[in-house]
């Protein structure tokens, strides 16, 4: 008798993406109704300086990465509330400043073209069980933020100036959301890499959007469909033998041009 | 003697180094309905925002029903509905959006009661919407929105209400309609009303009083009184056709102009 099992960089692989479909999915919803969806290539580009950085410094990449994202959110939000820009504009200039910081300290640190290419496009025989640990720990802090203030976070989604009025806690509720999304969007790197990790980030509540109108429906769909496109495309690439990152990120594209086909019935 | 509704004493505020409301003194009496209009750039919004205590002033001093419009915001006493309603195609529907109205720093992390649901409803028939309660607020009409945020800052049970162009995206017979809501919840619930907007000739006929804005106020007191051409026109900076709209729409005229003055 023979028993089959998976190997272990695939099972972690399968847990990670699971893990980051429901977190990237819950703050989806997010990023779309703020008109976010640069706000991830931003997070995890400036993520890849603090990459570079750990390389050129012999040191784990994953503490500097961070850091480099939790400045980054937390740049882009106070560009936004102090000055008045649009997170864009910060999100332009920050992606591309923080990319050639990225690009410099790779070329100084002497580290091989392999290692910048796993950061970029992902890696999944780099996830550790310590990864998991803490995609679950974010995951979890995430679902109870949401939970505990979804009240709050949708009228601020509809108008900030009218939670303000209301006595909602505004600043504390934005700078929690891009902190949790910076969080997340780090976490992701490993999968799916810096390039790709917009796709997890935007596509499930876009897709969900296109089918409901109400938000509770649209976040549990857009759940659904980050599960969906996280564990098929992994699957997928097992076994067609592909680049993991880049069929998730295919697979989004795919299910997101599939939910544009028109519906006989209406919106729920 | 109770304490003014909103009560201005030489407020000046400046946005960016540049002087927007210099040297502004209102009183408004609770129970009151007045019209703020003035040219765009003249500082209305930035008049409700100092209100709301969204806008520090440089000068002077806000009370509103007595106390500080940081404390009015913490009791819920006023209801606001901003110019620029950015959400407008939130996925919620118009009961969801009115009970979000509710929500204040004791109740914004606790889920949805029955109590609430109920006062939305409420809000809801005020503005004659209860039969759309359930119906996806972005698909609503331009006007029905406004009514189901009128209803929105009603919900919390303020005792002012501040509006700001309450009439955009409207179309003339639902601005009427909103008017006529507006009158009706003033002497229903003894509210007092701050409504800013560009609509110069109508609310003569719904508002009690009038404020003339333009960086510093102008004008104050009887809406008829606001109607003289040199007024408008020194306060938009050229002059003005005043159209009155007449309550039951038989018909349109000129009230005052200069330009029919020297015919």
């Amino acid at each position: 008798m023979t028993t089959t099992s998976l190997p272990p960089f695939l099972l972690h692989a399968l847990m990670a993406a699971l893990l980051l479909a429901l977190l990237l999915s819950l703050l989806s919803f997010f990023v779309v109704v703020h008109n976010w969806a640069f706000l991830g290539v931003g997070i995890s580009h400036a993520a890849f300086g603090g990459v570079a950085l750990g390389f050129l410094l012999g040191i784990s990449p994953d503490l500097p990465a961070l850091a480099f994202a939790v400045a980054a959110a937390l740049i882009i939000g106070v560009v936004k509330r102090r000055w008045g820009f649009h997170e864009d504009i910060a999100i332009g200039i920050l992606f591309s400043t923080a990319m050639g910081v990225g690009v410099i300290l790779f070329s100084l640190s002497r580290g091989y073209t392999s290692d910048a290419f796993s950061y970029l496009f992902g890696n999944i025989l780099t996830i550790t069980g310590r990864d998991l640990g803490l995609m679950a720990g974010i995951t979890l802090l995430s679902y109870l933020f949401i939970g505990l203030f979804l009240k709050g976070l949708i009228l601020m989604a509809i108008n900030e100036e009218l939670a303000y009025v209301r006595g909602i806690p505004t600043a504390f509720l934005y700078y929690s959301l891009l902190l949790l999304l910076a969080l997340a969007v780090v976490l992701a790197i490993k999968l799916v890499g810096v390039i790709l990790v917009t796709a997890l980030v935007v596509v499930p509540s876009s897709v969900a959007t296109r089918l409901s109108s109400s938000y509770k429906k649209i976040i549990l769909l857009s759940l659904a469909v980050g599960l969906v496109v996280n564990l098929v495309g992994l699957i997928l690439s097992y076994i067609l033998d592909l680049p993991p990152g880049a069929t998730m990120a295919v697979t989004a594209g795919a299910v997101f041009s599939l939910s544009l086909i028109p519906l006989r019935t209406s919106k729920a | 003697m109770p304490a003014p509704a909103i009560d201005l004493k030489k407020v000046t505020v400046s946005l960016n180094g540049r002087p927007v409301l210099e040297n502004i003194t209102l009183q408004i009496q609770e129970g009151e309905f007045w019209g703020i209009i003035g040219p765009n750039g003249g500082g209305k919004t930035t008049l409700l925002r100092t209100i709301l205590g969204i806008i520090k002033p440089r000068g002077g001093e806000v009370r509103v029903l007595g106390i500080s419009p940081k404390e009015a915001v913490k009791r819920g006493w006023l209801g606001y509905l901003p110019q620029r309603m950015t959400g407008r195609n939130f996925p919620v529907s118009a009961l969801e959006v009115v009970m979000l109205g509710e929500c204040n720093r004791s109740n914004f992390f606790k889920p949805f009661q029955r109590e609430e649901r109920e006062a939305a409803l409420h809000a809801l028939r005020l503005v004659g919407l209860e039969g759309k309660s359930q119906e996806p607020f972005p698909q609503l009409s331009g006007g029905e929105q406004q009514r189901v945020l009128i209803a929105m800052a009603l919900a919390s049970q303020p005792r002012v209400l501040l509006l700001d162009e309450p009439n955009t995206g409207v179309d003339v017979v639902a601005q009427e309609g909103l008017y006529q809501v507006l009158r009706r919840l003033r002497e229903e619930l003894s509210l007092t009303i701050l409504m800013v907007t560009h609509d110069v000739g109508v609310i003569s006929h719904f508002v009690d009083r009038i404020a003339c804005l333009n960086t510093t106020i102008h004008f104050s007191g009887d809406p008829w009184g606001a109607m003289e051409c040199d007024l408008l026109e020194k306060l938009y900076g050229e002059p003005v056709d005043v159209f009155v709209h007449h309550p039951q729409c038989q018909g349109c005229h000129v009230l005052r102009s200069k330009s029919h003055d020297h015919d």
